[in-house]
């Protein structure tokens, strides 16, 4: 168990490509921290960095208190595991689990304590005279899991483990691998590509975008308080609806003006906004789709004029909600979670209520969030 | 001489009889058999190659008589066969620094296979990483199997494994499956990332030559077209290896050619990534959307725009084709 320290980080390809970007975080021990992005966002490299698998252009990387740039990549003390799980082919899953434990001389006996236990964790015991061929592929992951798991490391490095594995059993994995986070109570670092495994698995996440750390944080404030348009954009599913538009001010009250939407801010909303001089500016405002209400207590109860005329356009059943996609508000798309028993049909004209309590102003220049 | 090791093991355990196999930098082992030496150990079995140096030792007084003779006649023969091993590393080794040579004469009848190997190609995609440090690890993997490793100029290391060390028969399937079993072997146990390309059974040392040159294309056509492919056999990627091996001119009249007959506009990085990578899972639309991150959908959506943009469906096999040969020729 350790700590993981990077500091001012970067990784450079040729004079031009900076494929990180100064990454600078403190990974605290035995945290599970979970690095998450588009695709050539950085975040796999990053992880590579930490393993020793690419070389640190600049910046210094410690794990517990030793720095590590020019330690080979075997000698630090770290596990990986990786997206692909071919596992050695011509050994049973014991074998597999035992190779490297032959291999650093530790006794027979400790071997066997050591793969009893991780299998007992992963719940593979049963497989243990298997052979790879055997075995379906949620089984190979967790034999890859044990293979890390027996070495005892101070971190653990996971690159997109579940990408090969179907829906399904990506679901299952993840509370697999969340419980085996709270049993073995070490440092975990973890890549994904998908904002739903990074919300429910990561102590902190960390967002990035074109090498560069956009904001970290743990899940709730991520989704609650983006910092960027970016961050918002990709946290949630189905995704924050934007609306390009102005701020204006109307008989005392601060409006978001854009064509068919015309919506008050609260008092404490509008007077952030006075302060950071955002009045008769051009803004993105954004909502969540489950802070765009379809009953009519709602509407009615709001004491903001907060509500949007609205024709569905598609309807997607989900089974306990409805996710309702509109355009009609100026040439935006947009998306409202609503409970399935509205019945919603598409064609059909609906008033929509947003809980402005709950929306968010990005700056239309930087993009970065007002609140 | 890796096999020492285990034929060391052995003959402790059949004799009873003191002996001691060293291996490590010839500095090291110079300090470690002359501490021996002075506790009344001879050498019995010297070899070097590559900076590594490797010895058997025994304690004069134990060994006598008929055991000593026999100990001598067996290492006496290793001994040749090294030096044959060594020879046809250093051809091998010109091959690599691409001047193909014919084989060293007499070398079938010196190092004769009693079966087939399967080579592979090691490709290191890290410098500072030594492939000594694979030197324990490898025997261990092929459970003692008798391995003949050729160092090659960096990044390379060719492998040549014995057919039954790899089960009786060897199909594209089982060959890849055992790529993928030493690339995960390099990644979990050494945290390196090795290439490994697979070729296809070899039956006698100067066949050697062919298939190093084949897995060397391979390579360089990877490394070029397919960067991201750690694990490949020697009969994937054919279009990746002819475009690599055509001279400049060639390639730059067909590619004039074929852009003269289909007008293809500047793509940008995303659209390349989804046609190299539709063309690398075969057109496979589920796939390719799986290794992509993709909803289906999405990827039907960039198709259809791709379609549109340049006039050809990579959907279809023909239009297909004259897409990938664009793209390869445009990479290289």
């Amino acid at each position: 168990m350790a700590k993981v320290s990077l500091q001012h980080i970067y990784k450079k390809f040729g004079n031009n490509v900076i494929a990180v970007n100064d990454f600078h975080l403190e990974i605290e021990d035995r945290e599970f921290l979970v690095l998450v992005g588009p695709s050539g966002c950085g975040k796999s490299t990053t992880l590579r960095m930490i393993a020793g698998l690419e070389e640190i252009s600049e910046g210094d990387l410690y794990i517990g208190d030793r720095r590590v740039n020019d330690v080979a990549p075997k000698d630090r003390d770290i596990a990986m595991v990786f997206q692909s799980y071919a596992l050695y082919p011509h050994m049973n899953v014991y074998e597999n689990m035992a190779f490297g434990l032959k291999l650093r001389k530790f006794s027979k006996a400790e071997i066997d304590k050591r793969i009893q236990e991780a299998a007992r964790i992963l719940d593979i015991s049963h497989l243990l005279d298997r052979k790879p061929k055997a075995l379906s592929g949620g089984q190979r992951q967790r034999v890859a899991l044990g293979r890390a798991i027996v070495r005892e490391p101070q971190v653990f490095l996971m690159d997109e483990p579940l990408s090969n594995l179907d829906a399904k059993l990506r679901v299952q994995m993840r509370t697999e691998i969340l419980k085996l986070h709270q049993r073995l109570n070490t440092t975990i670092i973890y890549v994904t590509h998908d904002q739903t495994e990074a919300m429910t698995m990561g102590d902190r996440i960390v967002v990035m975008k074109d090498g560069l750390i956009q904001q970290v944080a743990t899940p709730t404030d991520i989704y609650n308080y983006p910092v960027n348009q970016f961050v918002a954009s990709f946290i949630g599913s189905p995704a924050m609806n934007f609306i390009k538009g102005r701020i204006t001010e109307k008989e005392g009250r601060l409006v978001f003006d854009a064509p068919h939407i015309h919506v008050s801010f609260p008092e404490d909303k509008a007077k952030l906004l006075k302060e950071r001089g955002y009045v008769n500016k051009e803004v993105t405002f954004g909502i969540r789709p489950e802070d765009i209400y379809s009953d009519n207590q709602f509407i009615e109860a709001n004491p903001f004029d907060s509500s949007i005329e609205a024709v569905i356009d598609v309807v997607e059943n989900m089974g306990s909600e409805l996710y309702v996609y509109f355009t009609n508000v100026g040439e935006t798309q947009m998306v409202a979670r609503v409970d399935a028993r509205e019945g919603f049909k598409p064609r059909m004209s609906v008033k929509l209520g947003m809980d402005l309590s709950k929306c968010h102003v990005f700056d239309s220049e930087t993009e970065l969030a007002v609140f | 001489m890796n096999d020492w090791k285990y034929e060391v093991d052995k003959i402790r355990q059949a004799t009873n009889l003191p002996i001691s196999y060293l291996c490590g930098t010839v500095e090291q082992i110079r300090a470690e058999s002359l501490r021996l030496e002075e506790e009344g150990w001879e050498i019995v079995a010297q070899a070097s190659s590559s900076g590594q140096c490797s010895i058997v030792m025994i304690p004069s007084t134990a060994w006598e008589g008929v055991p000593r003779a026999l100990l001598s006649l067996m290492f006496s023969e290793k001994l040749q066969a090294a030096s044959d091993q060594s020879q046809l590393a250093n051809w091998l080794h010109e091959i690599a620094l691409g001047a193909p040579t014919p084989p060293p004469a007499g070398l079938a009848k010196q190092l004769h296979w009693q079966e087939p190997r399967v080579p592979f190609l090691l490709e290191q995609c890290r410098e500072g990483f030594s492939w000594h440090s694979l030197a324990p690890i490898l025997p261990d993997f092929f459970k003692g199997a008798s391995l003949s490793q050729f160092p090659l100029p960096f990044p390379y290391l060719l492998l040549a494994v014995p057919l039954s060390a790899l089960g009786s028969k060897l199909d594209e399937e089982t060959g890849l499956e055992w790529a993928s079993g030493l690339h995960d072997l390099f990644s979990t146990e050494c945290m390196e990332n090795v290439r490994v390309i697979v070729g296809e059974p070899v039956g006698q040392p100067p066949q050697l030559g062919d298939a190093l040159t084949r897995a060397l294309t391979l390579s360089s056509a990877l490394r070029k077209f397919r960067p991201k492919t750690m694990v490949a056999s020697v009969r994937q990627f054919p279009l990746e290896r002819w475009v690599m091996m055509l001279g400049p001119e060639t390639t730059e009249s067909l590619q004039k050619a074929i852009e003269e007959m289909i007008p293809l506009p500047q793509l940008n990085a995303e659209q390349v990534e989804t046609l190299e990578t539709f063309f690398a899972r075969h057109l496979n639309v589920s796939e390719t959307a799986r290794q992509l991150f993709l909803h289906r959908n999405t990827l039907l959506y960039r198709l259809d725009k791709l379609t549109e943009q340049t006039g050809l469906d990579p959907r279809q096999f023909t239009e297909a084709v004259l897409l990938q040969l664009l793209l390869l020729f445009r990479q290289k």
